[in-house]
């Protein structure tokens, strides 16, 4: 499913959708309010409001996380995900990576999901949730959302937005 | 299946870096070299199932395949090689210098994110002009382990597990990694006060490897490091071959074991058999200080036509019997990886996700890990 951008005048007038991480997926069952926060991510994926992009999906795939609580949810996820033959959705993600090739370990063997997480932020609006630190801000994704302009929230700054 | 309309000189670089000729990477992909060479010069657009294949055999990142441009390119590790004409570096030791690089690059972002996980690196320094022997001896005081003790490890296996650990001590990474033997015998890097060694665990014996262990531990405390292939032609690899002998052999301990001779002495193989036993080291090591010491005539260690060591066959797997992941990626990526990338989980420092790329397999494997490490 494709969204339509939305222009930033008219941002606040639908509620945010979010694309999440891998590190903020694996943080929500170390937290003691979990159940609170697995129930408030289930309803937002009921109004399709969260995303989670397939390659965050692949990377959480060994994960415990993966069958105790993404699988049942997985095609509800990633309905708004681009596809993984969508040309322009790549060619973008091959944008994000040649401008921080730190984060997107370009030149290494393995294929992180951080640019897409990005991209598809970038592509469709969305609000980015990560648990990641800013400390080496060229190699993190929220040190990335920042120069492209992107918002990005830690775990705790998502659950308290959309608590209120 | 869609059509991408990628930059080919972006794939050039990306098999340029893996250090593949046209033929190869062709061969690799299951194309003509003239087909390859259209993608790349552009008259021909790729699938993305073809992408994909080529970020498999290239062993590259896929995303990398779809930038716009290519990167710059990175300096390698400073190549020290002379022994076989300098031959280009194949891709299965270039992915290993990436593996290490990434390894690296991650300790560095954990020791920006929590303090005492990433053990600090406490190696000495030494010139070139240094005595090598010297410093061997200065090192080897370092290090602690009495030649009593070395004497009485059961044999190389033993020996070189534990050289490791001495060396990990000194919060260097070690890795074992099987690259092509006739291309290098180890490497080593120093970035950010992070320094690795990396061992090719295709060498013939382990005394070979124990060797390359401590040529390696030289180019770093040189602050040379770089691509070793042990010869004696340059400076720098001299320097490391002779305190590496220098270190496993000291010379007054090698007198001792030798007794009354009247040197220059001419060593049968038995000799020299039963010394590299006592020493743990490979025949060839003995050899060469024997000679380097004066203890040997000049040209002995030349003058011997066959090999000095052959390589043991591995032991043969018994019929059901799997060798264990777990004791694998111990081997290859050694203690101080695993402990430091558990010790990062447990300071949440890094995700199970992050940890399980660094460990090489999944998180239901952590706990053996961290039992087998100890």
């Amino acid at each position: 499913m494709k969204r339509r951008r939305r222009l930033p005048m008219f941002q606040s007038l639908e509620p945010p959708v979010y694309v999440i991480d891998t590190s903020a997926w694996l943080n929500i069952d170390s937290r003691p309010d979990s159940e609170d926060v697995w129930q408030l991510i289930v309803d937002l994926i009921n109004e399709e409001r969260i995303i989670a992009c397939a390659r965050v999906l692949g990377e959480l795939r060994d994960q415990p996380i993966y069958m105790l609580r993404l699988k049942p949810f997985e095609a509800a996820l990633q309905s708004g995900d681009r596809q993984s033959n969508d040309v322009d959705y790549l060619m973008h993600v091959g944008k994000v990576a040649h401008k921080h090739p730190g984060m997107s370990r370009a030149v290494g063997r393995k294929t992180p999901a951080d640019p897409y997480v990005v991209a598809l932020a970038e592509l469709e609006n969305c609000i980015v949730v990560c648990d990641e630190s800013n400390k080496r801000p060229s190699r993190k994704i929220p040190g990335v959302c920042q120069m492209r302009g992107i918002q990005c929230l830690t775990l705790d700054q998502f659950i308290a937005k959309e608590k209120k | 299946m869609a059509e991408v309309p990628v930059n080919g000189r972006v794939l050039k670089w990306a098999r340029l870096i893996r250090g593949l000729s046209l033929q190869d990477a062709a061969s690799l992909l299951g194309v003509t070299t003239d087909e390859l060479e259209d993608y790349e010069l552009r008259n021909k657009k790729p699938l993305i199932g073809f992408l994909r294949r080529m970020s498999d055999k290239y062993q590259i990142n896929f995303t990398s395949l779809l930038m716009p441009e290519p990167l710059p390119k990175r300096n390698r590790p400073a190549d020290h090689r002379e022994r076989h004409g300098k031959r280009p570096l194949s891709i299965d030791t270039l992915v290993a210098i990436e593996e290490i690089t990434e390894a690296l690059d991650t300790f560095d972002d954990i020791a920006t994110e929590v303090r005492q996980v990433v053990p600090a690196l406490s190696i000495g320094t030494a010139r070139i002009s240094d005595d090598p022997s010297a410093i061997a001896a200065r090192e080897r005081k370092r290090f602690g382990v009495p030649i009593e003790e070395q004497h009485a490890w059961r044999d190389t296996s033993e020996a070189r597990r534990r050289w490791r650990e001495v060396i990990e001590k000194h919060g260097i990474f070690t890795y074992m990694i099987p690259m092509p033997i006739t291309e290098l015998s180890g490497f080593s890097i120093l970035r950010n006060n992070l320094a690795a060694i990396c061992v090719n665990d295709l060498e013939a014996t382990e005394g070979a490897k124990i060797f390359t262990l401590f040529h390696e531990y030289c180019h770093l405390l040189l602050r040379r490091t770089g691509i070793s292939d042990q010869n004696n032609h340059n400076r720098v690899e001299r320097f490391c071959n002779k305190f590496a002998a220098s270190f496993l052999i000291p010379f007054h301990s090698l007198t001792y074991a030798i007794g009354e001779i009247k040197t220059p002495y001419e060593f049968s193989d038995a000799d020299i058999k039963r010394l590299a036993t006592r020493f743990r080291v490979s025949n060839s090591a003995i050899a060469l200080r024997l000679e380097e010491t004066g203890l040997a005539s000049k040209g002995f260690y030349e003058r011997r036509t066959a090999p000095w060591d052959i390589p043991k066959a591995p032991r043969p797997i018994k019929p059901g019997q799997k060798l264990s992941p777990i004791r694998t990626r111990i081997k290859r990526s050694g203690r101080l990886h695993m402990s430091t990338t558990l010790e990062a989980l447990r300071r949440r420092a890094i995700n199970s996700f992050d940890a399980s790329q660094l460990i090489g397999l999944g998180p239901g494997s952590f706990v053996k890990i961290e039992a087998r490490i100890g």
